[in-house]
């Protein structure tokens, strides 16, 4: 198998999942896009080292979140994002919740997000959106996300902690509508 | 009726981890025999698995559409 089959074989399946993680990082069709096909162009380039037959998936998603981080991030097209240390260090959880409450009303009322749930997940910080994206919507393991992200498996499970704690706040109205316990 | 001895706060620790696929056998069963008689462990289980299938099912799944799988592939073969 020569490297495009190899590409279009074992790394092109994963463009669904690759587009909907890309999607909810920058919120933008276009800049999913361009982020999806920078990161399929990226690990075409480095083919070589990657092992057909092992974790094609883990290993693009963390190329397309060191795309994101890299160039993505940089450039003018986001505000500026809030380092989540600094506002978990700074704000008690429950006020992180208060204060976003009317982004996430006025967000449903513009229809800018979408539904319920992207405007709270995209409400968080992007380290926490990450974590959850990985682990509640991707399903990897705490150690494939440790390896995506390239941080300790025990700032996965702690920044997962953090995150649910925010979203079970925010989603508790939606929940009980849902015919869930809250 | 038996009551398991257990402490709440070291079982709740453990419920994110039960759900998230990463205990191991011994002390996932630990955790189903004391949700099943400790209402505050239970109640605690079902607002986290609640919280982790209204995630996976509600989230709305963007696809890569069609146009940009046919770019990607042109710009390899191109290469």
């Amino acid at each position: 198998m020569n490297e495009q089959e190899l590409f279009e074989s074992e790394l092109l399946p994963h463009a669904d999942a690759l587009y909907n993680f890309a999607f909810h990082l920058t919120y933008n069709e276009d800049d999913a896009n361009d982020l999806v096909q920078e990161a399929f162009l990226k690990a075409y380039k480095y083919i070589h080292n990657y092992q057909p037959g092992t974790n094609a998936k883990a290993w693009l998603f963390r190329i397309l979140k060191n795309t994101f981080i890299n160039d993505y991030r940089k450039s003018s097209r986001l505000p500026d994002t809030i380092d989540y240390q600094e506002l978990v260090d700074i704000h008690m959880e429950d006020e992180i919740v208060a204060s976003y409450q009317n982004d996430l009303r006025d967000d449903l009322f513009n229809g800018t997000m979408g539904d319920e749930i992207s405007a709270a997940l995209n409400s968080l910080p992007v380290d926490f959106k990450t974590v959850i994206l990985l682990c509640d919507i991707e399903g990897f393991s705490y150690e494939e996300i440790s390896k995506i992200l390239e941080i300790p498996i025990g700032t996965v499970r702690s920044r997962l902690h953090r995150a649910r704690n925010v979203l079970k706040n925010k989603l508790q109205a939606y929940a009980e509508s849902m015919g869930y316990k809250s | 009726m038996r009551t398991i001895k257990h402490s709440c706060k070291d079982i709740q620790a453990k419920i994110e981890l039960y759900l998230d696929g990463e205990l191991d056998r011994f002390t996932r069963q630990n955790v189903d025999e004391v949700i099943s008689e400790c209402p505050f462990c239970k109640s605690e289980f079902d607002n986290q698995s609640s919280l982790k299938k209204i995630l996976h099912v509600g989230l709305k799944r963007r696809e890569c559409t069609d146009q940009l799988r046919k770019n990607i592939v042109s710009k390899i073969r191109g290469l």
